[in-house]
């Protein structure tokens, strides 16, 4: 079968490439070993909340920092990717999201800080409308209401850990916590969201949190607004509670991310793309200095897709874009050239939260500015391969806060670039 | 503070000394200057042996072992698990070896019977088909955590009382005769005084501090050993080699997991102690070849412990400065027995005692010396009943509880969850965490984490540690000024035993861990 652009990955890269592609009318195919990582992600997009990536200061605003970031570091994928470009896919992923009625609020110009699960907080970018409320920044009182059974969101430990940090910095609201029994949850948010799609079991909630709301409270929850109709649970909460309502993205798996997920793929399928989601193999077919395609498997009644161009968005060891033994480490679709230290123990450092980060968070494949796979030598490997996401080496997106802002920005320009080499 | 005795050091023979102290109705005191079983305690391959790893070389410490295993079995049955063990040959190794280890073990009464290889490798079928002999022997695997609580627990029940956190820092003596010690909690600086007749070194690793502090020199060797823990059993027996001890020669089945060790190297003392990579590999290398799967299976975690070793000074003149056999100057031919020393006989401080080296194993039997020996100099003649009276051991608890605790929760309808589970690896319940918090005397996961199990299994706590911190703070005993602090202490940690053994899914699990501390929490700027 025969698509003009195949993505392999189903996480944001790879799905925001699909898209790029598509609008421009290439026929595409997404192929993913795995089922995605969004779920794996808070579900907001951090384009920049640290630089340099140790220091300690939050970014304010990542568009007045990253020309900085591209001076100094012409590797890193931003710097490949360039500032226009960055800028269009920022805004057309607000589109696109507004679009698919799951809107992101926010713009480049400056980050939002909103409280974790522990009570820390964090800077990211874009958001989903049910997090914006959340800033810290904003002055009004916040009741943070967890759920009996909820085991990953303690809003006591939350709002005692923020109240105890409001001494030392810059956050404004005071936090009070309380819990509502006799919710079935399982000890996950899974079947909370599920129920929450219910208005009929938002109804019941809306009881049970009026009765414990303060005047002039925001309201704040772990993220389990409903799996599919999150704005209209928020919308009914907001307009019956008469209050502002926002979620905390809990540990995997993060429904906010799930959301995402499945409005993305929805979108994509809507828009003619396929996806083959959970393959068990992924066998690629190249010729000379061209890829021809992938088998699903090694027996010659396994099916074969070939394309005229590629867009590689595995993802690093998470994803299953790399894997380590003992001794190297790989590029586990295609082999493609992997610098790193040979020592197993450089590839980590004593200490797992110190600001130089890890060295292992920072490793993946060269590509040139057009993101295309290079050698040791800058010598393009397959002329119609193009990189997105976290395979691409040269940053560190867990210190930065960049990881969803990289997968974007260059997720978007592949998929263009595909697209293009396949004559559109 | 008045009292009878003191024991320093919370590890397997203080703990060990203050019951059968207790038993013997003496007031006592346990100071430890960190947590219970922070020491070699906690960070062994939790192995009662069965004496045939000595026998051949160290038929004292052998013979002690074996009449010890067979103690223990009876009083802390609920933390042990009889999983015997074999020695197995391989062709590389010394084939007279395993007669000399048979006659070796009959001439001290050790049950060691030679099986043919084949019932073997029927049973263990993970086993590598190149294994030339084997021989079984009465080893069992136990869990050194729950063993020392017991018998604190069990000393705390008849009066004794254990204070945490209270490092010894002066010896108070008068007229030859120990008085009394000043103590200090090293989180704080604040000090203590106890007053007291007798004084029990239990320090283990820290035994030659404590006795510097009396101005008295033990001459103590440390040996190092590393060890990585697997996330399956693959073999449900013991696995010796059966050659003279070495590197990577033993598999323990342990609960869930399986410990490989061990390394040995000479080392200046060291405080918290760690693995390096090259021990990891080192090991692997060599536990390959009696389990070749061993490579390929998953390693949660590499951990290593400190040997206090005795006669130090002798060792080091025999073996002189340079030796090609490794074996010789690493530590593995020095005496794993232990020594008992009266103060007062040998340095003329009366009341005061060291009780050094030895194993998990005789941790009983040294005791019994120790306080046979103070009630020698007390002048009374209640005898130790330590060997008869069974262990205190929670209701639920149970070494290798998780199959069990999977057929309890199955049995739950599912409509009405009253379980909620903490820990999802081991199965561990709020229920059972909230039991524990309440008897903790200091609040730290990793306390919580050996109480419990919780954190135990594959992720290591990486998704569970937040929860126990919530858990801490709900139930009041943390502020929330502590609380981060707590939780990045526990990572840290943790992450020091997982960063030798990152590859292969380890690794991807890591780094999922890795996002959420940064990427949801951003813990790493706080």
């Amino acid at each position: 079968m025969f698509y003009d652009v195949i993505v392999i990955g189903a996480g944001l890269a790879g799905l925001m490439a699909a898209e790029a592609a598509q609008r421009h009318g290439a026929r595409v195919l997404v192929l993913a070993r795995g089922m995605g990582s969004l779920p794996l992600t808070t579900g907001c997009i951090d384009a920049l909340g640290y630089f340099p990536p140790a220091s300690g200061e939050i970014v304010s605003s990542p568009w007045t920092t990253l020309p900085q970031l591209i001076a100094e570091c012409p590797h890193h994928p931003y710097a490949l990717v360039g500032l226009s470009k960055i800028a269009e896919a920022f805004s057309y992923f607000q589109k696109l999201t507004q679009k698919i009625g799951l809107p992101y609020y926010g713009s480049l110009n400056s980050n939002f800080l909103l409280p974790t699960p522990l009570g820390t907080f964090r800077p990211t970018c874009l958001v989903p409308e049910t997090m914006g409320a959340g800033d810290l920044t904003l002055p009004e009182p916040v009741l943070l209401l967890g759920f009996a059974g909820l085991k990953d969101f303690s809003p006591y430990l939350a709002a005692a850990t923020l109240n105890q940090l409001k001494e030392q910095q810059k956050i404004a609201p005071h936090f009070r916590a309380e819990i509502i029994e006799k919710i079935d949850g399982g000890g996950s948010s899974l079947p909370i969201a599920a129920a929450l799609d219910q208005e009929s079991f938002r109804q019941e909630l809306i009881k049970s949190i009026r009765m414990r709301l303060k005047p002039a409270e925001r309201l704040g929850l772990p993220a389990v607004l409903g799996l599919h109709s999150s704005a209209e649970a928020l919308a009914d909460l907001e307009a019956q509670l008469q209050t502002k309502v926002f979620e905390i993205p809990l540990p995997p798996p993060s429904i906010p991310g799930l959301r995402l997920q499945n409005k993305l793929r929805n979108h994509l399928q809507s828009s003619g793309v396929r996806l083959l989601i959970g393959l068990a193999a992924l066998l690629p077919q190249k010729e000379g200095d061209h890829l021809s395609g992938f088998a699903l498997g090694n027996s010659k009644y396994s099916p074969a897709y070939t394309a005229t161009s590629f867009v590689l968005a595995t993802g690093k060891f998470v994803g299953g874009g790399l894997e380590a033994t003992t001794a190297k480490i790989e590029e586990t679709l295609l082999h493609l050239p992997l610098s790193y230290p040979e020592q197993r123990k450089e590839w980590f450092n004593r200490n797992l939260l110190g600001l130089s980060g890890q060295p292992f968070n920072r490793m993946g494949i060269a590509v040139n500015e057009n993101l295309q796979p290079v050698n040791a030598a800058g010598k393009v490997i397959y002329k119609n391969l193009f990189a997105a996401g976290g395979i691409i080496g040269h940053s560190d997106s867990m210190m930065e806060k960049s990881g969803g802002g990289i997968a974007l920005a260059t997720g978007y320009l592949a998929g263009e670039l595909a697209a293009k080499y396949a004559g559109f | 503070m008045k009292t009878e005795v003191v024991v320093i050091g919370g590890g397997a023979t203080g703990a060990g000394v203050f019951r059968d102290l207790a038993l013997r109705g003496l007031e006592v005191v346990l100071l430890e200057k960190a947590d219970l079983t922070s020491g070699t305690s906690g960070r062994n391959h939790g192995l009662l042996h069965s004496g045939a790893r000595y026998a051949v070389y160290d038929p004292d410490s052998a013979r002690e072992c074996f009449q010890e295993n067979a103690l223990i079995k009876k009083i802390a049955a609920p933390c042990l698990e009889e999983t015997g063990g074999f020695f197995l040959s391989l062709p590389e190794d010394p084939p007279e070896y395993a007669d000399t280890l048979l006659r070796a073990c009959h001439s001290l009464g050790i049950p060691a019977k030679e099986v043919a290889v084949a019932d073997v490798l029927h049973q263990e079928t993970k086993l590598s088909p190149r294994v030339k002999r084997a021989i079984w022997v009465p080893d069992a695997s136990v869990d050194p955590f729950r063993l020392i609580r017991a018998n604190i627990e069990a000393g705390e029940n008849l009066g004794g009382r254990v204070f945490l956190h209270r490092q010894v820092v002066e010896i108070f003596t008068a007229r030859g005769k120990v008085t009394g010690v000043k103590a200090i909690d090293p989180r704080t600086g604040e000090e203590f005084k106890i007053q007291c007749h007798f004084l029990i070194n239990a320090a283990g690793v820290w035994a030659g501090e404590i006795a510097r502090l009396a101005g008295i020199n033990l001459g103590i060797l440390f040996s190092k050993g590393s060890l990585v823990v697997f996330n399956q059993r693959l073999v449900n027996a013991v696995i010796n080699r059966c050659r003279p001890p070495a590197n990577g020669d033993i598999f323990v089945p342990h609960g869930p997991t399986l410990i490989l060790g061990t390394t040995s190297q000479t080392v200046a003392q060291v405080d918290d102690p760690f693995p390096e990579i090259e021990e990891v590999d080192l090991l692997l290398g060599e536990g390959e070849k009696m389990i070749p799967q061993t490579k390929e299976t998953r390693v949660i975690r590499a951990y290593a412990g400190i040997r206090p070793l005795l006669g130090a000074r002798e060792a080091e003149r025999e073996a002189g400065p340079e030796t090609p056999n490794a074996s010789e100057a690493d530590g593995r031919r020095l005496s794993r027995d232990f020594l008992l020393v009266n103060h007062g006989a040998q340095d003329q401080l009366r009341g005061f005692f060291s009780i050094c080296g030895g194993k998990l194993t005789t941790y009983r039997l040294m005791a019994e010396k120790t306080v046979d020996a103070v009630m020698d100099e007390i002048g009374r003649k209640e005898s130790c009943r330590t060997a008869e009276i069974p262990l205190p051991f929670p209701r639920e608890y149970s070494f290798h509880a998780l199959e069990k605790k999977l057929l309890k929760i199955a049995q739950i309808p599912s409509a009405n969850v009253p379980q909620e589970i903490v820990c999802e690896c081991e199965l561990v319940s709020k229920k059972e965490i909230l039991q524990e918090v309440g008897k903790l005397g200091i609040f730290s996961l990793k306390e919580l984490q050996e109480r419990t199990r919780a954190g135990m299994g594959p992720c290591q706590g990486g998704f569970c540690a937040p929860r126990l911190t919530a858990l801490l703070l709900e139930t009041g005993k943390i502020t929330a000024a502590e609380a981060l602090t707590i939780l990045k202490n526990f990572l840290e940690e943790r992450w020091k035993g997982i960063r030798p053994v990152l590859w292969g899914p380890q690794l991807r699990e890591e780094q999922l861990i890795q996002a959420l501390y940064t990427e949801f929490f951003n813990l790493d700027r706080f």
